[in-house]
């Protein structure tokens, strides 16, 4: 390792991660130390000591149950909590992980893990006008920042994918925000079987270019539950949508779908302001709509609809 | 497609007109796509029910529960067709060749991973049709260089049951699922196969028509196909295809039925059917796609609930092209 940053040293223009020519699989322990070369026997303490020995594609795994800290990543990874074992992400101030200096040909997974704020840790997982090709997200729960439980900035020319599974963003600001000023580098989002509970403003949040499908999901006890700003779209089948201030909202431009829900006991139900909020139809020429939209202070109204096809 | 390309040019002289070739079936020739051969199974079933592994094993042990071996591979050649082989704790355990019914299995708490940085991670080989294999809780990983996943080329076999597993970074396929000469089922359920030329590919000689199902598995990522039934039956119901070049593809002669609730999104092209092969589908979303609905020389059939008052399903909306379905078919 030392003979690699003395190269990249000398190289000055390139600054080669000593990680790129890592372990393809390493381990974290409780019982490990960040002095160990972070291999089955010899396991490291932090996920931060891990990457830095975890080639570029490789795996980081928990091996036991403890926190392991906040970490920055700047490569392809797997970081992987087996069920069973708690592996805890905390931050009390700042963000929990970052990801920055990745490329358009990055792909990060991120299996099992808890991050946590605390009520004062501003960010879960941020990745702030970056690049990257896809980020998967897998039962992992995020709760207790003050900021976005994950904030999803992308920049460049590339889009990027996020792919987001039986996880929970709660008790945040905003649970997962989505934002792209352009479509070239606007980030595409899959979200399935998923919690957004309980977050100050937003829950699931597309902004400008962002595009967003949501499927089999809990949105619930938001400020505002699902939300397209700015130019986005988001596509939203099969949710729970309760108890928000603001049910399924979309403004400035932007369009939402809505199929196959239940949008109840929040205060407005549905809202667009200069913008399309569509119900799905199931035939045009005989009229079957699925949306339950009943029990809100005020259920709002959509702008029109969309017919199965 | 670079297959498609291979077998027409192997079965026929020049290209046919499109209406004769949707008709034309494939027949594999040996060395058409066959990477099997660099693992080896053991050279005998073992004797044991159920064999164990560990980190702290050894291979030279019995793989028993006090003397654990230290990869599957080893533990394979102890146990019994038909046994079980554990992963007590944390590691790698290699990649291997299975030759005969077993379960290999990492509960839950338990990291059990399988990298092959080049080659097949999980080899199926010199199988027979009575044989079973389960694969549970297993981490398979080519690290963007190993070829295949798990890999079925040509050998008989019963049935491959494949859960909670994690199959991610090959070259070429997840899952590879080839029948020549006995039918087979594949039972995929609550796993994620991502960043792989492929993720499930399924295919059947003529009359073969090997069954795939599965249901709550992500399958994202994939540069070229999601899921591909070629000559083979697929049904796939509450999963997410997401982010692959194309994510469900049927041809020559396939079926893929899915379900409930698929999300099929982000792909360059959603769903797409052609040479003479069905897809029906129903109560899915396909948005965020190039193109959302394909077909050519083929059936994609939407469900409507009744004949009479027909009542569709599907939710196809935000697609760069959002394409048409060639027909439906009503629910009963």
């Amino acid at each position: 390792m030392k003979a690699i940053a003395a190269a990249s040293a000398l190289c000055l223009s390139i600054a080669i991660p000593v990680s790129a020519t890592g372990a393809a699989r390493t381990f974290v322990s409780f019982a490990g130390l960040d002095t160990n070369p972070c291999s089955r026997t010899s396991p490291c303490r932090s996920f931060t000591a891990a990457l830095a020995q975890t080639a570029r594609g490789g795996t980081i795994v928990a091996l036991d149950s403890a926190g392991y800290g906040t970490i920055t990543i700047g490569q392809s990874v797997s970081i992987v909590a087996p069920e069973g074992v708690y592996a805890g992400i905390s931050a009390t101030s700042g963000e929990a992980i970052t990801i920055a200096a990745t490329t358009n040909a990055d792909i990060i997974h991120l299996r099992g893990l808890s991050i946590e704020g605390s009520g004062s840790g501003s960010d879960g997982i941020f990745l702030n006008q970056g690049s990257l090709k896809e980020l998967h997200v897998d039962h992992c729960v995020i709760t207790g920042f003050v900021g976005t439980a994950l904030f999803y900035w992308t920049t460049g020319n590339t889009i990027s994918n996020l792919f987001v599974s039986d996880s929970t963003f709660s008790d945040a600001n905003y649970g997962l925000f989505a934002y792209s000023e352009n479509v070239a580098s606007a980030p595409h989002v899959s979200v399935d079987h998923c919690r957004f509970n309980a977050n100050t403003n937003t829950g699931f949040d597309m902004q400008g270019a962002a595009i967003g499908t949501i499927t089999n999901s809990v949105v619930s006890g938001n400020l505002t539950g699902i939300f397209a700003d700015l130019g986005a779209v988001a596509i939203a089948d099969h949710c729970q949508v309760t108890y928000n201030g603001l049910g399924v909202s979309a403004f400035e431009g932007s369009t939402i779908y809505l199929s196959n829900s239940t949008v109840s006991g929040n205060e407005t139900g549905i809202l667009a302001d200069n913008s399309t909020l569509k119900s799905m139809i199931r035939d045009g020429t005989y009229p079957l709509k699925t949306n339950v939209v009943a029990g809100n202070e005020s259920n709002g109204a959509f702008t029109g609809t969309f017919t199965a096809q | 497609m670079k297959e498609i390309s291979v077998l027409i040019a192997i079965g026929v002289s020049v290209a046919l007109p499109l209406n004769a070739q949707q008709n034309l079936p494939r027949i594999y020739k040996s060395g058409d796509t066959a990477r099997k051969g660099s693992l080896v199974p053991g050279i005998a079933a073992g004797t044991a029910a159920r064999t164990f592994v560990s980190f702290s094993g050894l291979d030279t042990n019995a793989c028993s529960r006090t003397s654990p071996c230290r990869s599957f591979g080893a533990a394979l050649a102890q146990t019994a067709s038909g046994g079980t082989a554990v992963a007590l704790d944390s590691a790698g355990y290699g990649t291997m060749a299975i030759g005969q019914s077993v379960s290999i299995v990492a509960p839950a708490g338990v990291y059990a991973g399988i990298a092959a940085t080049s080659g097949i991670a999980i080899d199926i080989t010199g199988t027979s049709v009575s044989d079973i294999i389960h694969l549970r809780g297993l981490s398979i990983e080519g690290s963007g260089s190993g070829s295949d996943g798990i890999y079925l080329f040509a050998d008989s076999l019963k049935e491959l049951h494949v859960e909670h597993c994690t199959i991610t970074g090959f070259t070429d396929r997840g899952i590879n699922f080839e029948l020549v000469t006995n039918t087979a089922s594949l039972f995929v359920a609550d796993t994620t196969i991502s960043n792989s030329n492929i993720g499930i590919y399924g295919y059947g000689n003529p009359g073969i028509n090997p069954h795939v199902s599965v249901d709550h598995c992500r399958l994202t990522g994939n540069a070229s196909q999601g899921l591909w039934m070629d000559q083979a039956t697929g049904t796939i119901t509450n999963s997410v295809v997401s982010g692959n070049g194309t994510g469900l593809f049927a041809q020559f002669q396939a079926g893929i039925l899915t379900g409930d609730q698929c999300q099929i999104e982000n792909n360059t092209t959603g769903v797409a059917v052609s040479n003479s092969s069905t897809i029906y589908l129903s109560n899915s979303t396909i948005t965020d796609n190039g193109t959302g609905l394909s077909s050519s020389f083929a059936n994609l059939l939407s469900l409507i609930g009744d004949g009479t008052y027909p009542v569709k399903t599907n939710i196809v909306v935000n697609n760069g092209t959002n394409g048409s379905f060639t027909g439906t078919f009503n629910a009963q």
